[in-house]
């Protein structure tokens, strides 16, 4: 898994379950670490949605797009398909803990199970397994509220999480959560040893429907100065009636 | 080293098709791609590749080119119905990765051209009817697959070795297909496979020689003058279930070949124990078959892998395939074209950045201890645009399926691809 950070905004970005649609909230009290990541995961949740995005990932050559729509259901159900040219017609299904791919020039299924699911998305920063959401943040870090601080002219929880064993990317990370939503301002990743190697943004978030999400994250490789990748929501629908059977094999191989 | 889809060559040479291609390619990009463009999205790929090749067997260096160009038809996003044409070009000298000859080519063909639609049973029951020239994937297996009755177990001859993250086989074939869904995670899907007619050839711009095209062959730069309707014998007809238990993916499937008179039931399962692994085993009977040599003709193939972790950038994905064939040779045969019970392949590719990919790989034949082992790079420079180089070469003795003393024993492939 690259990218522990970004792992729940990545996987409602990408899977569709695109940033994360967080009910706002009343101001919490007195909540702890683990608390206030649990409310930030549970506020993932939603009925139904489809969106447009795109990824952008840069490096010192230039800049790699692609685009994808994504519907989804609930936390559980899922169908992304890529519509860039390099990657056109490739889908993912995710039907509660089952993560499927489509190729479609193969007309081939693969069953992501294993080793498989911490492969690269398209040589992004998010892995398969951070689409599944099969364990929480709590299950591989112990979480720490180290203090709060304003991030972008919000007020966040800043919140320390080390690793509770190796299999992780990141033995170290700290979150920025949003007092008053419960997104993700900000996050940084560190290599064994202390070094920042990555930092994720929430650059925009908008509001929908009674529901706050953020619509264009960037992150960014601190060790690589011009390498980075970027998620932008373009269209979204909340609540959206969708296809019978949307969650199927055979809509992944259609 | 260049992998030849060898469905794609056809007799006649260079100077022979290029005319009529040039032809076919002009009329079609005036009449064709004009009025398309609105209503279909339209791709493209260019490959642009030279080999410095050793003949073992002369003792001499060659240098051959390899250039192919592919357009790429995909009809608007719809619910209900789909269509793809694409339509590959293949110019200059290109090399058979098994016997590194060079064979003259300039080739248009057509790797897919078919439709797709749903078709309402009830009010909440739809199948899914597949019908042209398309790909079909039985079991799995990325170079070994047992149960893959329509293309072959051994995808060694139609493999392309300079690929690492897309298939190393893409053939395909004439076929219809009915998807019957049994629930949201299992499928029946019966098949019929019936020959394309031999065609007889004629040159669409002057001075090409005509050309006999066989079953599924697609030989173009030419237009039809004759056809040849084969035999309701020669079809090829089946079918295939696919469901999971647990972790494992199960697919029983049938296929009656016809030009053959065969008798082909296949089963593929894979799932996860530790590792990815998967498998398959087919049986293989006509009526002359003694049932109780029935084991003679069985194939299995066996595969696993696992993806590694290397730091938090760096990747390595590790795969072996096995190919067993019980009734096969399982004693040296000193002979190159014996067809041995026991081949391996092991693949190893590393990623250390997120735009290169570094790859090796071997065919290898235990019996007569011989190998062809190929290492690689693929450097993703800018989006869809890609610098490749791989090394390949033969080892074994003169008598062996791979051998330093074979045409081709040595390879260097450099080049460019690009997709747009």
């Amino acid at each position: 898994m690259k990218h522990q950070t970004g792992r729940r905004i990545v996987a409602t970005v990408v899977a569709g379950l695109a940033a994360l649609l967080f009910v706002a909230p009343a101001p919490a009290q007195e909540l702890t670490a683990e608390e206030i990541i649990e409310r930030m995961e549970e506020n993932q949740t939603h009925s139904t949605s489809i969106m447009e995005g795109r990824m952008i990932i840069t490096d010192r050559f230039g800049e790699r797009v692609s685009t994808y729509i994504a519907h989804t259901e609930g936390a559980d159900r899922f169908l992304v398909e890529f519509t860039s040219r390099d990657e056109e017609g490739q889908r993912i299904l995710r039907r509660d803990d089952n993560l499927y791919l489509y190729y479609p020039d193969a007309r081939e299924v693969i069953r992501l199970q294993g080793s498989a699911l911490r492969d690269s998305l398209l040589g992004s920063d998010i892995s398969y397994e951070d689409m599944t959401g099969g364990r929480g943040i709590i299950d591989d870090y112990r979480a720490t509220l180290i203090g709060e601080e304003e991030v972008n002219g919000r007020p966040t929880y800043k919140i320390r999480l080390e690793a509770r064993g190796t299999n992780v990317a990141y033995p170290e990370q700290v979150y920025y959560v949003d007092r008053e939503e419960f997104v993700v301002r900000k996050s940084e990743q560190f290599a064994r040893g202390g070094r920042l190697l990555k930092e994720t943004l929430i650059l925009e978030t908008t509001e929908q429907d009674g529901y706050i999400f953020p619509t264009h994250i960037e992150v960014i490789d601190v060790t690589r100065g011009s390498s980075g990748t970027e998620m932008i929501i373009d269209d979204v629908q909340i609540g959206v009636s969708l296809p019978a059977n949307i969650f199927s094999l055979e809509e992944l191989t259609w | 080293m260049v992998g030849v889809d060898r469905s794609d060559v056809t007799s006649g040479g260079p100077a022979a098709r290029l005319p009529a291609i040039v032809f076919i390619a002009a009329v079609w990009l005036c009449l064709g791609v004009a009025p398309l463009a609105a209503q279909a999205r339209v791709g493209g790929e260019i490959d642009a590749l030279n080999t410095l090749a050793w003949d073992g067997a002369e003792e001499e260096l060659g240098l051959v080119g390899y250039g192919s160009g592919v357009i790429d038809l995909r009809s608007d996003r719809d619910r209900n119905v789909q269509a793809r044409l694409t339509l590959k070009a293949i110019l200059g000298s290109i090399l058979d990765p098994l016997t590194g000859r060079s064979l003259s080519a300039s080739v248009l063909s057509v790797p897919r051209a078919s439709i797709r639609f749903r078709f309402p049973v009830t009010e909440g029951y739809t199948v899914r009817v597949t019908a042209g020239r398309d790909r079909v994937s039985w079991g799995s297996g990325r170079l070994f697959n047992a149960a893959d009755v329509i293309f072959g177990a051994d995808g060694t001859g139609a493999a392309d070795f300079l690929e690492i993250s897309d298939d190393l086989r893409d053939e395909t074939t004439w076929l219809t297909a009915i998807y019957f869904p049994l629930g949201d995670f299992a499928y029946f899907e019966p098949i019929v496979l019936p020959p394309l007619p031999g065609l007889e050839f004629a040159a669409a711009a002057g001075g090409a020689e005509s050309v006999e095209g066989v079953d599924d062959d697609e030989a173009a730069g030419a237009i039809v003058a004759e056809t040849a309707v084969p035999g309701i014998d020669r079809t090829r007809a089946g079918g295939r279930l696919s469901f999971e238990a647990g972790r494992f993916t199960f697919e029983p499937g049938y296929l009656y070949d016809g030009p053959t008179e065969r008798h082909e039931a296949v089963l593929s399962v894979s799932g996860l124990i530790g590792v990815d692994v998967y498998g398959a085993g087919r049986i293989s009977l006509d009526g002359a078959i003694d049932p109780d040599n029935a084991w003679e003709r069985t194939t299995f193939s066996v595969g696993g892998y696992n993806h590694f972790r290397l730091g938090y950038d760096t990747t390595l994905d590790a795969r072996l395939e096995a190919l067993i064939r019980p009734g096969a040779e399982w004693e040296d045969q000193s002979n190159p074209h014996a067809d041995y019970g026991l081949t391996f392949y092991p693949e190893l590719i590393l990623t250390p950045s997120r735009t290169v990919s570094l790859v090796l790989r071997s065919v290898v034949s235990p019996i007569d201890r011989s190998a062809l082992t190929s290492a690689g790079m693929n450097w993703n420079v800018f989006g869809g645009f890609n610098m490749v180089a791989f090394a390949g070469v033969q080892t074994g003795d003169d008598a062996a399926v791979f051998s330093w003393k074979r045409p081709g024993a040595a390879t260097l492939t450099t080049g460019f691809t690009y997709s747009f």
